[in-house]
């Protein structure tokens, strides 16, 4: 790649276009000749009806954890859709368009009351509201809209369409060809990826071979290429990495993790979790369950937790929403349960398909009663990966829920990532009783480090019972001043023990020693933070981030050597509360400087970037 | 384990799926199974766990001290309804025939060996088992499910009723009189795969 560290790329149509299959084999492509990819792609929220789709994918030679604001790359299967994209093009960007626009006779598949029929139309646009509106060819060429400074390329697609596979449907593999050509990426990865992605679904696999050749030889024979990005292989080995995006790393380290229970209701962003382990945990001798609603789905977990095996649940906001009392019942009761928590806007049902950082409060502090928690948040698919896996290994061994956040971004943003193995001593971390506590074993028993020994249903002399009521050590409801500060104390004494054992500390990025300029940062944020520090720092900025994903138990004393060392610090977040600054408020005398956003989008690596070097120049 | 208000179905649900060598029963109130919880029963009835369900009817919410229930009858005075309860109660037999338990029975406190006969075969059943209660709350009830009413109130199950016939159910479950005993059972429902 020249010019630039990372190249974004769009490629938009209406959602018959099939330009996600494209972004899906293209990523791969990238993905398998050296480079890093994320992925995060747009599709109309309605079910049915068309509507914009895009193909979102940025890649560079270095990790990227975040998304660019702008584009630098637009390839256009529908001009109308792709004009509104343009306002996010690079002032250098590239269009590939289809340059014979004119002749298009789009086939559109018209449902209304229950029919099927295929009507012909012209070029236009089909919406609910207004069924189809034809359009003249001045509005739909994106071709008079591009700035002075842009790459324009035009390919026939839909006559190479049809030459080649006797349809129109082929343009998103005819325009893949020329991304090839044009960007000098190898042809034999391609390939194989487009057979491996269509092989089992279609089966003139040739045809679409040749729609893709044409699409690359037209651009070989006719275009003369004029813009500096490129794609050549890289030497380097990404043998053992996977492209995935959250919900499969968090679906994939349940499975590793040793999770035999999954129960779930479906909720956009976190379905695919459950869709996952539906078809793989039972080949790993789990039980997956859909239950009726969320209270249900962390009953069964919380049943599964009291009975010694481990089990996780995973939903989103309005499901979180119901599961909060069983949160206090679970650090009540001491019954570990994973809860992974995929953000999206609110409140109430709030925006379903759009991502946001806002259920902190939630997390930390739903429920009645003073009920200690642990709360966890990746900031990568790798970390997903990591901390869905801690969290089963804390849950078990400190007896309480934990809590794992992450957001629509995270769950369903693509890249590609190398999973480290998890450590054995992980697999199992209950604290079973000794001889000696089984003589008379207490289950609530009161111990230095606030774990009281387990004994798990059906073990011989380990009776216990266990509830929702304050109990003294055998487990017998109580309701005394002394009784109830005791086992307080010994509940957050075990989030204490979590803190001085497993908790690390918190990960310290760019300049050591005094900054003009500290960020702390959680969650998918966290990535935007690190990329613009990065570019930062390369500019010699003093600059300096701590990322945070232990959520609670905070490393207090780690986090205030890093605030002794700032001359400002910003904390940014996908809210509109600062609900993360507000809780770092709580724990430290510092004046946080804000950036809140609550924008149904990512926060960009440059939105950051520009924020530091706002405040760098105050 | 003393579960949620409610939550007593999915908690056993969870803990049998985990481990399923164990006996798990599920222990839960008119209020709690009927009122608050009522959204599981069904639910748990179509995945049919292995594991039995008895609820405890003493028609009033005891705990909290003598509010209405699901099942207390209507026009009853109680605390929260001092101008009598204004809905008409429920009937758990015929909900759990009719969501398609496959062990159905009612018994009645002050039968105990009836009851324990009931709760063995009910735990015996290969699948989901829902035994009704009737079980009078001495303190806050003073009019319903006085032992001496229930005793005259319940019947037992005629000589002859074929506990297979579901629409025999049906018909008992849906009459006045309180008919105790196994009111209905089939083989086990398989259990889909998990
Ligand atoms: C979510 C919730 N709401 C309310 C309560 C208070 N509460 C405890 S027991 C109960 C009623 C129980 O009635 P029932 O299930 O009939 O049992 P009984 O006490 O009559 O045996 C209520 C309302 C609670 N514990 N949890
Ligand atoms: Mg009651």
């Amino acid at each position: 790649m020249t010019y630039k560290r990372s190249l974004t790329i769009e490629i938009c149509g209406s959602s018959g276009d099939r330009s996600l299959a494209a972004g899906e084999i293209l990523i791969k492509t990238l993905s398998d000749i050296g480079y890093h990819v994320i992925s995060f792609d747009a599709y109309p929220a309605e079910i049915r009806g068309f509507g914009k789709t895009v193909a979102h994918m940025r890649a560079g030679r270095e990790i990227m954890l975040s998304l660019s604001s702008k584009v630098d790359i637009l390839v256009s299967l529908n001009d109308r859709y792709a004009i509104e994209q343009l306002k996010n093009l690079n002032d250098e960007g590239v269009v590939i368009f289809d340059n014979r626009q004119r002749d298009i006779t789009y086939e559109v598949l018209q449902q209304d009351e229950g029919q099927t029929d295929k009507h012909h139309l012209g070029p236009g646009v089909y919406t609910e509201e207004e069924g189809w509106k034809e359009i003249t060819s001045e509005q739909v060429s994106i071709a008079g809209h591009l700035g002075p400074g842009m790459y324009l390329y035009g390919v026939p697609l839909y006559q190479l369409s049809q030459k080649t596979t006797n349809e129109s449907r082929s343009r998103n593999i005819v325009v893949l060809g020329s991304v090839a050509a044009l960007f000098n990426i190898p042809k034999n990865e391609f390939i194989g990826n487009l057979t491996a992605k269509l092989g089992k679904k279609d089966k003139s696999v040739d045809s679409v071979v040749a729609a893709f050749e044409e699409g690359y030889n037209y651009v070989r024979e006719n275009v003369v290429k004029l813009d500096p990005y490129s794609f050549e292989r890289l030497s380097v080995d990404r043998k053992g990495y996977k492209l995935m995006d959250g919900n499969k790393a968090v679906a994939q380290a349940a499975i590793d993790a040793g999770c035999k229970l999954y129960a779930g209701y479906p909720i956009t962003p976190a379905t695919k979790i459950m869709e996952v382990l539906f078809a793989e945990l039972p080949k790993h001798g789990g039980a997956v369950v859909q239950t009726e609603d969320e209270i249900s789905a962390i009953g069964h977990v919380t049943g599964a937790g009291f009975a010694g095996v481990r089990a996780m649940t995973a939903t989103s906001g309005p499901g979180f929403c119901l599961m909060t009392e069983f949160i206090g019942y679970n650090v009540m009761s001491e019954t570990p349960v994973v809860i992974v928590d995929s953000q999206r806007g609110g409140p109430a049902t709030g925006l379903p398909t759009k991502t946001e950082q806002s259920d902190l409060n939630h997390a930390l502090f739903g429920g009645n009663g003073d009920t200690p928690r642990i709360v966890v948040a990746p900031t990568s698919v790798k970390e997903c990966y990591q901390w869905t896996a801690e969290a089963f290994y804390l849950a078990e061994k400190y007896q309480m829920p934990v809590i794992v956040l992450i957001d629509l971004f995270l769950s369903l943003s693509v890249r590609n990532v190398q999973l480290d193995p998890l450590p054995d001593y992980k697999k199992g971390s209950n604290k079973l009783p000794s001889q000696e506590d089984m003589k008379l074993y207490l289950r609530q028993k009161i111990t230095d480090d606030g774990v009281s020994p387990r004994s798990l249903p059906g073990q011989e002399n380990g009776y216990q019972v266990v509830s929702g009521l304050e109990q003294n050590e055998y487990g017998t409801p109580v309701y005394d001043e002394y009784s109830h500060t005791v086992m307080t104390q010994k509940r957050f004494r075990k989030i204490k023990t979590a803190l001085d054992h497993d908790v690390p500390s918190p990960e310290r990025i760019g300049q050591k020693g005094r900054v003009k300029l500290g960020v702390i940062s959680w969650g998918s944020t966290a990535g935007a933070v690190a990329d613009a520090v990065d570019s930062v720092l390369k500019e010699g900025k003093s600059v300096a981030m701590l990322k945070l994903i232990v959520i609670n138990p905070l490393k207090e004393k780690e986090i205030q050597a890093f605030l002794d060392d700032c001359e400002k610090v910003l904390v940014p977040e996908l809210n509109y509360q600062g609900q993360f600054a507000n809780w770092l408020s709580i724990h430290f005398q510092q004046k946080f400087l804000r950036f809140n956003k609550v924008a149904t989008r990512p926060i960009t690596h440059d939105e950051i970037e520009a924020e530091i070097n706002r405040l760098l120049k105050e | 384990m003393h579960t949620l208000h409610g939550r007593a179905l999915p908690v056993a649900s969870g803990a049998k799926l985990a481990r399923p060598e164990l006996t798990v029963l599920a222990l839960v109130g008119d209020g709690d199974g009927l009122g608050i919880g009522a959204g599981h029963l069904p639910h748990t009835i179509r995945r049919n766990p292995d594991i039995t369900c008895v609820l405890f009817d003493n028609a009033i919410y005891g705990l909290t001290k003598g509010q209405t229930s699901p099942m207390t009858p209507q026009h009853q005075i109680t605390r929260s309804h001092p101008m009598g309860n204004p809905d008409p109660k429920m009937n758990p037999v015929l909900l759990a025939l009719s969501y398609g338990a496959g062990y159905v029975a009612r018994g009645f406190a002050g039968a105990p060996d009836e009851m324990q006969r009931l709760f063995e075969e009910g735990i015996r059943h290969k699948g989901f088992s829902f035994i009704h209660i009737m079980s009078p709350c001495v303190t806050f009830d003073k009019v319903n499910y006085l032992y001496d009413n229930l005793r005259s109130w319940v019947r037992l199950l005629p000589a002859g009723y074929d506990s297979t016939n579901l629409d025999r159910a049906f018909e008992i479950a849906r009459g006045v009189e309180l008919f105790t005993g196994l009111i209905y059972s089939k083989p086990s429902l398989e259990q889909g795969a998990r």
